[in-house]
């Protein structure tokens, strides 16, 4: 394709991608190290990693428990990741089919689907989130699926204002004038009109997942021990701020600059897959 | 003239109603294969109301009554599957707006693959081949290369003449053109109406022009239907239409024509609105804007043959020539 050659990469783009990559291997490949994270080495307790000053046995320091920062970064790397990426992908395609079945159907299912997304948007999420956690108890699959519940009405409402515009007057009329079935209509030519402001969307909506994952792990409903997440770190850490700040400052790190790779390579990605930019 | 072959389409007194208004009330008319059937009317008369309920494409808010035959098969309240598989492979449309019916995210030569995909059951390089050969047919100079520019590459004339090029992909037999000729400049215009022509002669498919250009149609049409509110008032030969128009919405239309040769004359408009909806009177629907009003008028309205291949829908017709 004639987008896909030429420019070249920003090397602030490269850099993103190094570092997400970094972060999946380490979620993918991470597992060896759950068993490190839970290991306690109380007399080790509090131990600053070499750049605060410490002799480096734990090259990121331990928290207040002893255990060492790396095995739990990275297992909380492996939590959060999971969540972030699952809930988005998850949010955008009931976002997108909702929006999708609301501009085929039109009548009753749309306006029930538009009053959804209005609820959704004036309603804060946090306390959704928090009665529905208070409701069903947590598990890490309910969570991701109430992850995934934040940021759909946006999807929802791209995907359904691009199929009514399609519909109505263009492409997605024609081809369906020439025999294309709804499947098609959607699948193949819809969805690729919409695939950059859904790119969009899903990269505002995973950091936001991300940090809403922090938040509710932060106030003790998000990710229960003996898993941690990034959030959860944070949250543990806030009470040793003052001793040991690096319980606190290394997972809030990884949080920014995950979620600022993400925002950099999504707006990236917009740009590459719309061959008119 | 008149041909005793069975029609290739035959509409017979089609009716399409939204939220209990009647927008389409009772069409009738028939093609045969290789027939220019054109329809005139002014926006909003139903021309291409009617079309899309044809092809089944109103959804459910649209009441459709009335009978379409398609080579003797019905083809109202027929199942999705089957209006599917009919769209594009017998039935194909050209729009108005060449650049939005073409996908901006997809190459031109994508859209057409898919259709010779879908109708064809063309596979693998062949399609492609096929393709090139489409876009080599309606004149868009080096396909290989142009099969993977975007619609928003080309300009609009070269946009119709790629969706022209998807609606013959399926080698259809009847060509539903929905003013293909307004968004473009009249230069533009001449050649696609020559393109549109060469291909009919070619392949012998029927072709149904809509338009509100009357010499655009006079041109073009072997039939002319002259549409207003949402019913035929007059259904005649091109020739006969523009030498002798019975109807006299028909007659009004051409005064509001403006002509090349001949003496200059003021252009007349015609005076009033089309009514609407409950408004619609249960007479002629014409009769109050007509200048030859009379007291019958406001009586429900049945066709006069006028001529063979001539009928209009008005008491008066007979009287009038």
């Amino acid at each position: 394709m004639a987008a896909m050659n030429g420019k070249a990469r920003p090397m602030l783009i490269s850099l993103a991608l190094g570092w997400l990559v970094l972060m999946l291997l380490l979620a993918l490949f991470g597992g060896w190290f759950t068993a490190a994270a839970t290991h306690l080495d109380l007399p080790h307790r509090l131990q600053p990693p070499v750049f605060f000053g410490g002799d480096g046995s734990y090259p990121l320091g331990t928290d207040e428990l002893g255990r060492g920062m790396i095995a739990r970064l990275i297992a909380s790397i492996r939590i959060s990741l999971l969540i972030g990426f699952a809930a988005t992908c998850l949010g955008a395609a009931i976002g997108t089919s909702l929006g999708f079945l609301a501009a085929e159907r039109r009548g009753w299912i749309e306006q029930a689907i538009l009053a959804l997304v209005d609820f959704q948007a004036s309603l804060p999420f946090l306390i959704v989130a928090l009665a529905l956690l208070a409701i069903f108890g947590n598990s890490l699959g309910l969570f991701i699926v109430l992850m995934s519940l934040h940021g759909w009405e946006r999807h929802a409402r791209v995907a359904r204002a691009t199929a009514l515009e399609a519909n109505a007057q263009g492409y997605a009329s024609a081809i369906r004038h020439l025999g294309a079935g709804r499947w098609r209509v959607y699948g193949l030519h819809i969805l690729p009109n919409i695939a950059g402001p859904l790119i969009v969307s899903a990269s505002l909506a995973f950091p936001e997942i991300v940090l809403l994952e922090s938040g509710l792990s932060f106030l003790g409903l998000g990710v229960q021990p003996p898993l941690t997440s990034l959030g959860a770190m944070v949250g543990f850490g806030r009470d040793y701020l003052d001793i040991a700040p690096w319980i606190l400052v290394q997972p809030s790190l990884v949080i920014v600059l995950t979620t600022l790779s993400v925002n950099l390579i999504g707006d990236w990605l917009r740009d590459r897959l719309d061959h008119r930019l | 003239m008149r041909d005793s072959a069975p029609p290739l389409l035959s509409v017979n007194n089609l009716r399409v109603a939204f939220g209990g208004v009647e927008r389409v009330r009772g069409l009738t008319l028939s093609i045969r294969a290789g027939q220019t059937l054109g329809i005139v009317g002014e926006s909003g008369c139903g021309k291409s109301l009617s079309w899309l309920a044809v092809l089944g494409l109103l959804g459910d808010a649209a009441k459709i009554r009335g009978s379409v035959l398609l080579d003797g098969s019905e083809m109202i309240g027929a199942n999705r599957q089957t209006l599917e598989r009919m769209r594009g492979r017998r039935i194909a449309m050209v729009f108005q707006d060449p650049s939005g019916a073409l996908n901006p995210m997809r190459s031109i030569g994508w859209q057409i693959d898919e259709v010779l995909r879908l109708h064809r059951g063309l596979r693998g390089a062949a399609v492609r081949v096929e393709t090139c050969r489409l876009l080599d047919r309606v004149g868009i100079p080096d396909p290989v290369r142009r099969a993977n520019a975007y619609a928003d590459e080309l300009s609009g004339g070269q946009n119709q003449r790629v969706a022209i090029a998807m609606a013959l992909a399926g080698r259809p037999e009847l060509l539903i053109a929905d003013e293909p000729t307004t968004a473009l400049d009249p230069t533009i215009q001449a050649q696609i109406l020559t393109l549109l022509k060469d291909v009919q002669r070619e392949s012998g498919m029927a072709m149904v022009l809509i338009s509100h250009d009357l010499s655009l149609v006079s041109e073009m049409c072997d039939m002319v239907a002259v549409m207003y509110a949402g019913e035929i008032v007059e259904l005649a030969s091109a020739r006969a239409l523009f030498a002798a128009p019975a109807h006299p919405y028909t007659r009004a239309l051409l005064a509001g024509m403006p002509m090349l040769d001949g003496p200059r004359r003021p252009m007349v408009a015609i005076r009033g609105s089309v009514p609407h909806g409950q408004d619609m009177p249960p007479g002629c629907a014409f009769a109050a804007r007509c200048d030859t009003f009379v007291a019958a008028c406001a009586r429900p309205q049945g066709m006069h043959t006028v001529a063979p291949d001539h009928v209009a829908l008005c008491h008066r017709a007979r009287i009038a020539t």
